[in-house]
């Protein structure tokens, strides 16, 4: 037997066997943010499926990476748990609530933060006003359409998600003039606003250099430690994965390959588990 | 010492772009046919050098007849309130027009109405207001509505709405998509999306055409006159009609300065929008 595949083997002992546990305590009781049972994707009926049977339970204030090839459907899985993308088959359960047709509902949705690769701020828009949008989906929330109708309390709260970010001082600025790590922070701050018990982000340091990538990263990660919200990214990056995540969770073709803790990794093993996938 | 001679590269496997071959018969009778079409045209309702000959000294008698202008005061003063009802029709007929515009574009765009299944109506819609002529829609509004103003302001508006509707959709189609989702994720409904995401995306390209369709509509609401549909274009036909040419040289000459006016005053309008 190869290295390669005794490694592997010894990653696969470490595997966690996420059995389907009643209602939203885990195993050891504690509160369970998110939880997925036997979810089957796929976007066309040539296509093939995309997730195979993912299940996954994670607990409150837990952060987790979401790594995988591409392809390996590790963004569809993010998307398909917040109902973004509906699911063809399994249960999905969302801060205590299930969804309903693929469908997250409303006064949950409002509990998520959600924060994308290419950060889809409008570009036109101050830095201030694309963080009240993160107020869209609440009641009244016309008033979060521009800054300048917004309520003074909205204000108050956008302008502290900026200052939280380091970026109080560009909150004036037109999104088309922030850098793209500033760009992203703004896109934290956004989804900060919301107060989130659950914040998700899908490779959210992937159009970044290396060092504004870990900044933002350190940002994002640290503030929701802080606030005690449970954080689930998806990342190519391995040292991403390890330094700012509690639990790594890896894909491949559609299923769970790899739970893990992440102190129990090293980069070279996770690299060794990429070039295997 | 040897030196090897440099030689020119072997055959390649690129395959250069095909000659001109010739054209197919089809291809021929094609050509014919649009050839015939043009020449016939031009023979029947083009002017011919004699007619252009004959013409050239009536020209020049109505031009002198013209001059010079017409500028005894209390006519100046009728052109100035003509003039007048004439910004007023087109400026009220512009602005309900987009208003219209908004929404119908919205509800047509391809990804963003929140009608799918029925964005092709109000897609039909304005490609209707859009290929009827102004001339015929003040037509039917002055036989719907009566002689006047008001039969021009409904023009400009059906004549907006076809031009508006249709750029306002495509713009509202082109815009970036990343921030819609991103709001989409949000819980924003359709509504939130398009006033939080969408028209400040294409606010720039909005501006532009509506300012173009203002420039638009007062060249239009100067000619509506003609059929009777107010503003200075009636003038201008009551002045013809009886052969009082002074007068509508006054006429021609305003209704040229306000359009160009009007023309410097988008373009720098426009060139401030970025």
């Amino acid at each position: 037997m190869n290295d390669a595949v005794m490694e592997r083997d010894r990653l696969d002992c470490r595997m966690v066997n996420t059995a389907k546990r009643d209602g939203d305590t885990g195993s050891m009781g504690e509160t369970l943010s998110l939880s997925c049972y036997d979810v089957f994707k796929s976007y066309s009926a040539k296509g093939g499926l995309v997730l195979h049977g993912v299940s996954l339970e994670i607990d409150e204030g837990d952060s987790v990476a979401l790594i995988g090839a591409n392809g390996s459907g590790k963004s569809t899985l993010l998307k398909s748990l917040v109902g973004l993308h509906p699911v063809d088959k399994g249960k999905v359960r969302v801060l205590g609530r299930e969804l309903q047709d693929g469908r997250l509902e409303q006064d949950v949705r409002r509990q998520i933060g959600f924060v994308f690769q290419n950060h889809g701020l409008v570009q036109r828009l101050s830095a201030l006003s694309n963080v009240i949008h993160g107020r869209l989906g609440f009641p009244g929330s016309w008033r979060a359409w521009h800054q300048s109708i917004a309520p003074e309390h909205w204000r108050q709260e956008a302008l502290e998600a900026l200052e939280a970010v380091g970026l109080g001082h560009r909150a004036a600025a037109r999104a088309d003039q922030l850098s793209g790590g500033q760009a992203q922070r703004v896109a934290i701050a956004r989804a900060l606003v919301r107060k989130p018990k659950l914040m998700i982000a899908d490779e959210p340091a992937a159009s970044l250099d290396p060092k504004t990538g870990m900044d933002v990263m350190e940002t994002f990660a640290s503030i929701a430690a802080r606030s005690g919200t449970t954080l689930i990214y998806t990342t190519h990056d391995m040292a991403h994965a390890l330094r700012f995540a509690k639990r790594i969770v890896a894909l491949k073709s559609g299923r769970v390959a790899l739970d893990v803790a992440s102190a129990n990794l090293t980069e070279q093993e996770l690299q060794r588990f990429f070039h295997e996938a | 010492m040897r030196h090897d001679t440099p030689t020119l590269a072997g055959p390649t496997s690129i395959t250069p772009p095909a000659r001109f071959a010739g054209a197919s018969a089809l291809q021929f009778a094609l050509l014919i046919g649009v050839g015939a079409l043009v020449l016939s045209s031009i023979y029947q309702v083009a002017p011919s050098p004699e007619r252009l000959v004959t013409g050239a000294p009536r020209m020049a008698n109505l031009l002198g007849r013209m001059m010079p202008p017409a500028t005894d005061s209390t006519f100046l003063l009728r052109i100035v309130g003509q003039l007048i009802e004439t910004f007023q029709i087109a400026i009220a007929g512009t602005f309900i027009g987009i208003a219209l515009s908004l929404p119908i574009a919205w509800l047509s765009a391809r990804g963003v109405t929140p009608v799918p299944a029925f964005s092709f109506l109000f897609k039909g819609l304005v490609s209707f207001f859009r290929t009827v002529p102004d001339l015929v829609w003040a037509l039917v509004f002055v036989a719907t509505v009566g002689l006047g103003a008001v039969a021009g302001t409904m023009t400009i508006i059906a004549d907006t709405i076809g031009f508006c509707g249709r750029f306002f959709c495509e713009s509202m189609e082109d815009a970036d998509k990343k921030p819609q989702e991103a709001l989409s994720a949000t819980g924003a409904n359709r509504l939130a999306i398009l006033f939080s995401a969408i028209i400040p995306d294409t606010l720039p390209s909005l501006i532009n055409a509506g300012l173009f369709a203002l420039e638009k509509a007062v060249r239009a609401s100067v000619v509506l006159g003609l059929v009777g549909a107010g503003g200075i274009g009636q003038e201008l036909q009551v002045a013809f009609d009886l052969f009082q040419y002074q007068k509508a040289s006054t006429i021609i000459i305003v209704i040229f300065v306000v359009v160009l006016a009007m023309e410097v005053l988008t373009n720098a309008l426009r060139k401030r929008v970025g």
